[in-house]
C-alpha cells in the first residue's frame, strides 16, 4: 500500500518520489519510530517524576508545582490529599507543561534540523552537478522545490508527526479547545514552508563552503527561535523577529487553558503587544492571522527569489521591482511595532533593533539586486539592443546595476518613516531625526555604490571583497559610535547605523556630512560610469585604446 | 516537401569577459538531420551546444526551437520535452540502481506507467544495459554510465539530442556500440547535434557538418557539399604495359589534375577532379585506347584531410 501511494506521489512530484524512495526505506522508519517513541516516552517519564511522591512517610507540608493547596514564594503549592489518599494534582497544569515541552522540541528540531539537512543536501546535489539535469526537464521549479521540502526532512516529519496524538492528547486535557491546537499545527506547517524555502535559497546561492552555510542557516533559525522564545526574552525589542516564531502561539494556547497566569509561569504578556497602536494579537485568532500572513508573504517572496535562480541560476536573485515590495513590506510589518505605548521603556531599543534590522535588509537587498561584472559588461555593450530608456533600465531592468534601485528603495522606506516620526515626535527632534535619517539613507546608497564598483573588478575575489566591504564599513560604524556617542560628523558619515532617536545631529554636522558623502558618491559614480562606459567599448574600439 | 527547421539561431553571441566564445553564430538545422560540430579545442562547440540546451544564457542573439524562442528566463517546459542534452561530464546518482534512476527521469519528464516501463526496457535494450537494471551507477564501468546517461537523455525520446563529445575516453568497440545507438536514433527521426573530435564518426554519422573557428561558425553545409568542395579524388592505375601510354592518355583528359608514378612499379596515383560519371568515362577511354589496365581505384580525401586542409586556427 505504501509503495502504491509512493508510486502516485511519483506521478504527480517526482522530485519528492525520489527523496521518498532513498529515505523511507524499512529500517529507516523503522528507526524513524523507534526515536519517537523513546522521545515521547522519556518526556513522558520525565514529567512523572515532577509529580509528588505516595512514599513521603514524615507529616511536613509537601510542595510541588502541580498541587492545588495554597502557593509559597517558590512558585510550587502545597500538595493536599484526597479522601481517597490521592495527591490532589491540578492535571490540566502537568498536561498543558507536557504540551508546551512537545511543541518547542518540535518546532526547534522541524526548524532547526529541517534547515541544516536541506542546506545540505541541496548543495551536494548543486555539487555533484545533477541539479542542472533535473533544471532541464520539464519539472517545474515549484514543484522540484516542494519535493525538497517535503521529501529531504520527511524521516524528521515523520518522527515529529508521530508525536501529534500525544501532543494533541495533552492538549485537549489541558483544556485547550481543538481548533485552537488545529491552527497551532497550521502555523507550525506556514514556518516550516518559509523556513525550508529560506535554507533551499541560501543552499542555492552560497556556492561551496557547504558547512559554513549550513551552520550559518541553521545559526539563523536558532537565533530567531531563542531570542524570539517566550520563555526566554522578557522585553518587546525583537517583536518583529517574533512573527517569524510559531511558538508565540503559545501564549494564547496557555490563555486557553484557564490556568491563572501566575501558575502557568508564563514569564510576559505577549498579547499586549501593540501594532500601530493596535491590540491585534490580544486573541488567539488575531494572533493566528498576523502570524500566518506573516509567513505566507515572506514565504512567496523566498519562493519568487527561489524560481528566478532555479530558472536562470546567473540571475540576480530578486528583480528589481521586488526589491521595492521587499523593502516596503518589511519596514510596513516591523515599523508598527516599534511604538509599544504600554511599555514606553523599552521603545528606544526597539527602534534600535528595527534600524538593525532595517540596514540589514538592506545589505541583503545590495546583495540579492547587484550584478557581476560579467552581466554588467554585457549591459553596457549590448544595452542599445534593447529600446528602454536608461533610467527606466536602471529602475526596472534586470541586469543594470543596482544603485538606482537601492536609493528608489531607500526613498520609499525614508518617506514612509518619516510621516510617522513627523507625526509623533516632540518638536526638539523633528528636525535632528530628519537629518539623521537622511544621513542614514545616503551612507546606505553609498555603501551601495562601492559594492557595486567592486563587483565590477576585473578579479575572481570581486564577491569577498564586496560582502568584506560590508562587513568593514559596519564594523567601523559601529566602533564609532560607541567612540563618540554624543553624535558627529564621522559617525553619521560612516556608520549606516545612525540612530535617528539616539543621534541629535545639529545643523553644520548635517551640511557637511552631507556634503562630504555627496563628494564621494560623485567620485565613485563617475568612476563607475568611466568603467561601464569602458567595458561597453565595441572589441575594435578597445584595441584601439 | 519543405522538411521543418528544428534549430535556428540568430546572431547568437556568448561572451566571457571580452573574449567571444560564441560569435553571430546563424545556424538553421533542418528537421531529422544528424548534424556534427567540427573544429578545435575552444573554438566555442561546448558553449554553443550548452546555449541551445538552455544550459547557458547567450550574451545577444536568439534560439528558436521548432519555431518556439528558446529564453532562458522562462521555464520553457514545453521546450524541454523537446530536447535531449548529454554534456561531455555525465553526472550521475552513484547510490542509485540503474533502473531506479532511470524511472527518475522518466518521471521528470511525466511518463506514465505502463509506457514508462516499456520506455525504459526499451532504452536499456538499446544502450545494451537489460542485464544491469539492478546496478548501483557507481559499480559501472565509464563506458556503461556514458551508455546510461544517453539512456537517460532519450527516455522522453525528444525531437532533439545535443551530444557533446559523446565518445571521449571511450575503447574502440564501446565507440562502435555508441556510433551504433546514435545510428538507429538517427533513423527514428530524431535530429542529432552531435560535436566530437573524432572526424571518422562524424563522417560516419552526419549527414551535415558545421565548423568552428574562434566563436564563429565559418562553414555550415552539407557533407556532399563539402567533399564536392573539398575533398580530393584520387584514382590509382595499375597497367600491365608501358606506363608512357597510360600517361598519354591522362594527358588528354580534362579532368586529370596531375599525376604521380609510383617508383618500380607500374602504377600512377592520378588527382582527379571530375565526378563519377567522369571518372567512369576516363576508365572507358584508356580501355578504349588499348591500356591494359590491371587496378583502378578511386579514394576521396576523408573529413579529417579536408579539416586539416583548411588550416583552421586554435582559439590561443
Amino acid at each position: 500500500m505504501f509503495s502504491n501511494l509512493v508510486d502516485r506521489i511519483g506521478d504527480y512530484n517526482p522530485g519528492l518520489w525520489r527523496e521518498l524512495k532513498g529515505k523511507m526505506t524499512r529500517g529507516k522508519v523503522l528507526l524513524a519510530v523507534l526515536v519517537s517513541i523513546i522521545l515521547q516516552a522519556l518526556l513522558c517519564l520525565n514529567f512523572a517524576s515532577k509529580l509528588p511522591s505516595n512514599f513521603y512517610d514524615d507529616d511536613s507540608p509537601i510542595y510541588n508545582h502541580y498541587c492545588t493547596g495554597t502557593r509559597n514564594v517558590y512558585y510550587t503549592s502545597q500538595c493536599i490529599k484526597t479522601l481517597l489518599e490521592q495527591w490532589d494534582i491540578r492535571w490540566e497544569l502537568w498536561w498543558f507543561d507536557l504540551f508546551s515541552a512537545l511543541s518547542l522540541v518540535a518546532i526547534f528540531v522541524l526548524l532547526v534540523g529541517g534547515t541544516y539537512i536541506l542546506v545540505v543536501d541541496l548543495m551536494q546535489e548543486d555539487k555533484k552537478g545533477t541539479l542542472n539535469f533535473i533544471r532541464l526537464s520539464p519539472l517545474k521549479a515549484k514543484d522540484f522545490f516542494i519535493g525538497k521540502m517535503i521529501g529531504v526532512p520527511s524521516l524528521l516529519l515523520l518522527t515529529i508527526g508521530l508525536t501529534i496524538p500525544l501532543h494533541f492528547w495533552a492538549g485537549l486535557q489541558s483544556q485547550i479547545s481543538p481548533h485552537l491546537i488545529l491552527a497551532f499545527y497550521f502555523l507550525i506547517g506556514a514556518a516550516c514552508t518559509f523556513f525550508y524555502s529560506l535554507a533551499l535559497l541560501f543552499a542555492i546561492i552560497s556556492k561551496g563552503f557547504l558547512m559554513i552555510s549550513a551552520l550559518a542557516t541553521t545559526g539563523i533559525v536558532f537565533i530567531i527561535l531563542g531570542v524570539t522564545n517566550p520563555y526566554v526574552h522578557n522585553s518587546y525589542s525583537l517583536i518583529g523577529l517574533g512573527v517569524f516564531n510559531p511558538g508565540l502561539f503559545l501564549n494564547h494556547l496557555a490563555k486557553a487553558t484557564l490556568i491563572p497566569p501566575e501558575i502557568l509561569g508564563y514569564p510576559n504578556k505577549i498579547e499586549d503587544i501593540l501594532w500601530y497602536g493596535q491590540n491585534i494579537w490580544s486573541n488567539a485568532w488575531g494572533m493566528f492571522i498576523t502570524l500566518f500572513l506573516n509567513f505566507a508573504w515572506w514565504t512567496y517572496i523566498v519562493q519568487k527569489g527561489l524560481q528566478r535562480i532555479y530558472n536562470s541560476p546567473n540571475s540576480t536573485l530578486f528583480s528589481k521591482i521586488d526589491s521595492y515590495w521587499i523593502s516596503s513590506s518589511f519596514v510596513f510589518i516591523w515599523f508598527g511595532f516599534v511604538e509599544q505605548y504600554n511599555y514606553t521603556e523599552g521603545s528606544l531599543f526597539n527602534l534600535f533593533f528595527f534600524q538593525f534590522a532595517l540596514t540589514a535588509i538592506f545589505f541583503i537587498l545590495i546583495g540579492s539586486l547587484s550584478p557581476h561584472r560579467q552581466t554588467l559588461l554585457d549591459w553596457s555593450r549590448y544595452r542599445h539592443y534593447n529600446n528602454r530608456s536608461l533610467l527606466k533600465d536602471l529602475i526596472v531592468g534586470e541586469k543594470s546595476p543596482a544603485v538606482v534601485a537601492i536609493i528608489i528603495n531607500s526613498l520609499l522606506v525614508f518617506s514612509y518613516l518619516l510621516i510617522p516620526l513627523a507625526l509623533f515626535l516632540p518638536d526638539e527632534y523633528k528636525l535632528s531625526v530628519f537629518f539623521s535619517l537622511f544621513c542614514q539613507m545616503t551612507t546606505i546608497c553609498l555603501i551601495a555604490l562601492i559594492v557595486q564598483l567592486l563587483l565590477i573588478l576585473p578579479t575572481k575575489h570581486r564577491g569577498t571583497f564586496a560582502l568584506s566591504s560590508i562587513f568593514i564599513l559596519t564594523l567601523a560604524g559601529l566602533l564609532t559610535r560607541v567612540a563618540l556617542y554624543n553624535g558627529g560628523m564621522i559617525q553619521v558619515f560612516i556608520s549606516p547605523f545612525a540612530l535617528p532617536y539616539f543621534t541629535v545631529i545639529d545643523f553644520s554636522s548635517f551640511v557637511l556630512t552631507l556634503a562630504l558623502e555627496s563628494l564621494l558618491f560623485v567620485a565613485f559614480g563617475l568612476t563607475m560610469q568611466k568603467t561601464l562606459s569602458q567595458l561597453g567599448q565595441s572589441e575594435t574600439k578597445a584595441l584601439l585604446r | 516537401m519543405t522538411q521543418e527547421i528544428a534549430i535556428a539561431t540568430k546572431d547568437l553571441t556568448k561572451r566571457f569577459e571580452r573574449h567571444l566564445a560564441v560569435n553571430n553564430v546563424n545556424l538553421e538545422i533542418r528537421s531529422g538531420e544528424v548534424y556534427g560540430l567540427i573544429g578545435p579545442n575552444g573554438a566555442g562547440k561546448t558553449t554553443l551546444i550548452k546555449m541551445l540546451a538552455c544550459m547557458e544564457e547567450p550574451t545577444i542573439g536568439e534560439i528558436y526551437l521548432y519555431g518556439d524562442r528558446l529564453l532562458l528566463s522562462s521555464p520553457n517546459l514545453r521546450l524541454k520535452r523537446y530536447l535531449g542534452y548529454l554534456p561531455d561530464d555525465f553526472p550521475v546518482y552513484g547510490e542509485l540502481k540503474v533502473w531506479d534512476y532511470l524511472e527518475y527521469f522518466a518521471r521528470l519528464y511525466h511518463l506514465k506507467n505502463p509506457q514508462r516501463d516499456q520506455r525504459i526496457f526499451e532504452v536499456l535494450d538499446m544502450v545494451q544495459l537489460t542485464g544491469k537494471k539492478d546496478s548501483y551507477i557507481a559499480n559501472l564501468s565509464r563506458g556503461m554510465k556514458q551508455r546510461l546517461s544517453l539512456a537517460r537523455t532519450i527516455i522522453h525520446e525528444p525531437l532533439l539530442l545535443l551530444l557533446d563529445e559523446p565518445v571521449s575516453g571511450l575503447d574502440p568497440i564501446a565507440r562502435q556500440q555508441f556510433r551504433d545507438i546514435i545510428k538507429i536514433l538517427a533513423s527514428a527521426g530524431m535530429t542529432v547535434i552531435i560535436s566530437s573530435h573524432v572526424l571518422s564518426d562524424l563522417a560516419e554519422l552526419c549527414s551535415s557538418v558545421g565548423i568552428m573557428e574562434l566563436g564563429s561558425l565559418v562553414e555550415s553545409t552539407s557533407l556532399e557539399n563539402l567533399y564536392q568542395q573539398h575533398a580530393q579524388c584520387l584514382i590509382t592505375i595499375s597497367t600491365l604495359g608501358e606506363i608512357c601510354p597510360l600517361e598519354e592518355q591522362l594527358r588528354r583528359f580534362p579532368y586529370v589534375g596531375g599525376w604521380e608514378v609510383v617508383s618500380n612499379s607500374k602504377t600512377v596515383k592520378v588527382k582527379f577532379t571530375g565526378s563519377q560519371a567522369d571518372s567512369a568515362e576516363l576508365i572507358k577511354e584508356l580501355i578504349n585506347a588499348g591500356i591494359e589496365i590491371t587496378n583502378f581505384s578511386s579514394t576521396r580525401e576523408d573529413l579529417e584531410s579536408i579539416f586539416l586542409k583548411l588550416g583552421h586556427q586554435q582559439a590561443s
